[in-house]
């Protein structure tokens, strides 16, 4: 007689493992992805540079920042522009490296975006046609990552709040500096 | 207006493809470029492969996928790239790893959970 009892509750069982399931994924924001970068090593890419023909922007420069904060960026891109007094105030930060990737953007567009906002980076990379960015599984500007001795820490998607600088970005950063 | 509005719809219909037409493919080479935009998720219109969607991103991935082929990249190696650079997500059907495996075999497990129940339930009502 017990036996069957427990029969009778294996649907329920089975319906409450599927809503465990289903919670899971309504609370989590599928519009943001998580890097697969994340604890991975920075990956390998070179650029140009925007202020110069000569010089490139590549993993060896990021790696050799104790604490690098790479920002993807366009002059086209609203929140980019949104988002820049935001870097100004990051690169005033001891210790902390910003370098730009500047995406699929009109070189005198973004010079003159930097010329009337602040240049907040070490150096800044430009990917004309986007390929290099690819590596970095960039898909919606603008995407900052946060490295850590050559390691991905932490990627963030789309422009950052000034909430989420004090209440994501300078946690992670106190922790690493 | 309307007119000039026409004329750049004509255009555009026209030069569209010219990214893709410097790229020429062998037969095989062009089912497997088809196989594989089939195969990759649109990361901005989520529930699109790129195959169906013609958004910015779209046509990036497929570019690189067609010179990744011609560069005589074999489809499994094409793929690690796509999942290394953008997570696991990117494929349209998710890899067989030890974090999928209740989701490969979770269904069959349940099937087999019933049948066991439903041939318990009918060997006693013989009985």
């Amino acid at each position: 007689m017990n036996k069957i009892k427990i029969i009778y509750f294996t649907p329920v069982v089975i319906v409450l493992i599927f809503l465990i399931f289903l919670f899971q994924l309504l609370n989590k924001d599928v519009k943001k992805l998580s890097s697969a970068l994340i604890e991975k090593p920075v990956p390998e890419f070179e650029m140009q540079t925007l202020y110069s023909d000569i010089t490139l922007l590549n993993s060896n420069d990021i790696n050799s920042s104790n604490v690098a904060l790479v920002n993807v960026w366009a002059s086209w891109c609203i929140p980019c522009r949104a988002e820049h007094e935001i870097l100004m105030l990051l690169s005033k930060i001891e210790g902390l490296d910003l370098y730009g990737i500047n995406y699929k953007d009109k070189k005198i567009n973004a010079l003159n975006f930097i010329d009337n906002l602040g240049n907040p980076f070490k150096k800044i990379g430009v990917d004309k046609n986007g390929r290099s960015s690819m590596v970095w599984g960039v898909y919606g500007i603008p995407e900052t990552f946060i490295i850590h001795k050559g390691t991905v820490i932490y990627k963030h998607i789309g422009p950052i709040h000034l909430n989420e600088l004090e209440n994501v970005i300078l946690p992670i950063l106190a922790k690493l500096l | 207006m309307k007119t000039r509005s026409l004329i750049i719809i004509i255009f555009l219909f026209i030069f569209s493809p010219v990214a893709f037409a410097e790229l020429k493919l062998t037969k095989e080479q062009d089912s497997r470029a088809t196989e594989l935009f089939k195969e990759t998720r649109c990361l901005v219109c989520q529930s699109q492969t790129i195959y169906d969607s013609n958004s910015e991103m779209a046509t990036d991935l497929k570019l690189y996928i067609i010179e990744q082929i011609i560069a005589g990249k074999s489809n499994y190696e094409i793929e690690n790239q796509l999942v290394k650079n953008y997570g696991e997500w990117i494929l349209m059907t998710p890899a067989f790893s030890q974090s999928n495996y209740f989701l490969w075999f979770g269904p069959f497990i349940i099937l087999l959970l019933g049948a066991i129940m439903m041939l318990r339930y009918i060997l006693k009502n013989n009985e």
